[in-house]
């Protein structure tokens, strides 16, 4: 075991609240990103992008919250999900904010504004992503080995 | 020296009413101490007296010989079970039982030990992921005894701790802190008003009455040498059978009956000669087949025993017989009483005489 075994077993009982944070600071900015480009709407040109981008926004929020209540827990699978949600938040500095700068529809600062927004989500997201992955695997390994921590004598 | 000694405690509110009347006790270091009387004698007060949730009129408190009388509840170091638990609803086991070592800023990793053992003692450690709504009544009360063991306090306080409890779980626990206070050899003072929880439990009972200790004592001492009226009407299921006779040079005499006096109970009650005094003796003392009429009330099987509620003339008494007895009601049976087991009060001032 890497860590200090009580360290590992208080898992058993504590959740994770510094993954949980995490998703939650990527959701926030997530936010930032989708108030802003929205807030830009007389430079925005209206297409099925829009809508899109709107369902896409209302999804990725629901999904991340979930997830951040699941990675709270040590569920590994959904540090999977918050991964591939970072990953894609990347991505998408390249689908709208980049098609309307290089259409010149949005202004530079608006360009560099929202991919910050969506840089900084995606961070956050990647971090919640491998500190979970990492605490639930540990976890996992410690209730599998059935390693008992020594018992103290002050109670 | 005594672990924890109380001297002199008074309790008087505002409102002038005095609640606890000065109130004497030593508690020895692993002593299991009761305080065991009817509704509004005092004891809560006295126990939350000692925990500083109510301030000490007149007195001292003395805890492993420091004066504690003026510090706060918090720096006291005692640990108090509410009757009704007083979980934290939105708090977990573990996080209920640690709650009051993370307030202190212990070490985080020996809190976890901390709780883990006590989880461990009190049969909880499939628990501690739970919130209370989730446990039964029996399990919180063991979550709130485990929130005060964690803190591995100099005293712990139980108030009413298995009142809330259904009495198949009422037993359960009292063995259950029975067992504990063997563990632990901890130090406790438990209020009560069950007579029987007090008998099981106590290393030493303190019985109380409007405020006015009646009776320090062991449960033995408390059950067969009563102090008073009182005690002797209180400790003990069913009470003690308390009858008026009048005292003869050599016996005792009501209506129904004379009993001759041996030399011990002669002396005892020579200042007496011709006066009345109040007769007791507990059921489980009055045998079948005397020579005493007593005419049957109610027939009470309990399966090993049966009470016989009866009239002797127009006096209300109960006998215990061990076997399963078939009496109706009037039927006129033959009783007779153990005279070992005898105990004479004072009619005026209700003291035992001795």
């Amino acid at each position: 075991m890497p860590r200090d075994l009580v360290a590992i077993d208080k898992m058993k009982y504590k959740k994770d609240s510094l993954a949980f944070a995490l998703c939650i600071f990527g959701l926030l900015a997530n936010v930032l990103y989708f108030f802003t480009l929205y807030r830009n709407n007389d430079n925005h040109y209206y297409t099925y992008q829009m809508g899109i981008s709107v369902i896409y926004n209302l999804l990725f929020m629901l999904i991340v919250f979930l997830s951040a209540e699941e990675v709270k827990a040590y569920q590994r699978r959904y540090s999977y999900v918050l991964f591939v949600l970072g990953v894609i938040q990347i991505f998408r500095i390249f689908y709208i904010p980049k098609q309307a700068y290089d259409a010149e529809i949005m202004t530079a600062q608006n360009y560099r504004t929202l991919s910050i927004y969506l840089i900084i989500s995606s961070v956050f997201l990647i971090l919640a992503a491998v500190r979970s992955f990492w605490n639930s695997t540990l976890l996992k390994r410690y209730i599998e080995s059935n390693l008992k921590i020594p018992p103290t004598e002050e109670v | 020296m005594p672990k924890v000694e109380l001297i002199g405690l008074k309790k008087i509110y505002d409102n002038n009413v005095q609640a606890v009347y000065d109130f004497n006790l030593e508690i020895e270091e692993g002593e299991f101490v009761v305080l065991v009387g009817p509704s509004g004698c005092g004891k809560t007060t006295t126990l939350r007296m000692v925990a500083g949730l109510e301030d000490i009129t007149d007195g001292r408190l003395i805890i492993d010989g420091n004066d504690i009388t003026a510090i706060p509840p918090k720096d006291r170091d005692i640990a108090f079970v509410f009757q009704d638990y007083a979980l934290y609803a939105h708090m977990t086991v573990y996080q209920n039982m640690a709650f009051s070592l993370v307030l202190r800023k212990e070490n985080s990793n020996l809190i976890h030990k901390k709780v883990l053992a006590a989880a461990e003692i009190l049969g909880l450690t499939e628990q501690l992921n739970k919130k209370p709504k989730q446990l039964s009544g029996g399990q919180r009360q063991r979550v709130a005894i485990g929130r005060a063991i964690v803190r591995n306090p100099k005293l712990f306080l139980f108030d009413e701790p298995l009142s809330n409890l259904d009495a198949k779980l009422r037993n359960a626990m009292r063995r259950e802190l029975l067992l504990l206070h063997k563990k632990l050899n901890a130090t406790i003072i438990y209020v009560t008003h069950d007579q029987m929880e007090a008998l099981t439990l106590a290393d030493k009972i303190v019985c109380m009455s409007m405020g006015y200790v009646q009776q320090i004592g062991t449960p033995l001492e408390l059950y067969y040498k009563p102090n008073n009226l009182f005690v002797a009407n209180f400790i003990g299921l069913p009470p003690m059978n308390l009858l008026d006779v009048e005292v003869k040079r050599n016996a005792i005499s009501s209506p129904l009956f004379e009993i001759p006096l041996d030399l011990h109970h002669q002396k005892s009650l020579k200042d007496y000669v011709g006066k009345k005094v109040v007769m007791g003796i507990r059921a489980e003392h009055i045998y079948e087949q005397g020579d005493i009429p007593l005419k049957v009330w109610v027939n009470e099987n309990l399966g090993q025993s049966t009470l016989i509620h009866g009239y002797l003339k127009n006096q209300k008494i109960i006998c215990k017989f061990k076997r399963w007895a078939n009496y109706q009601v009037d039927d006129i049976i033959k009783i007779g009483f153990d005279f070992e087991n005898i105990h004479f009060f004072d009619k005026e001032t209700t003291m035992a005489i001795r």
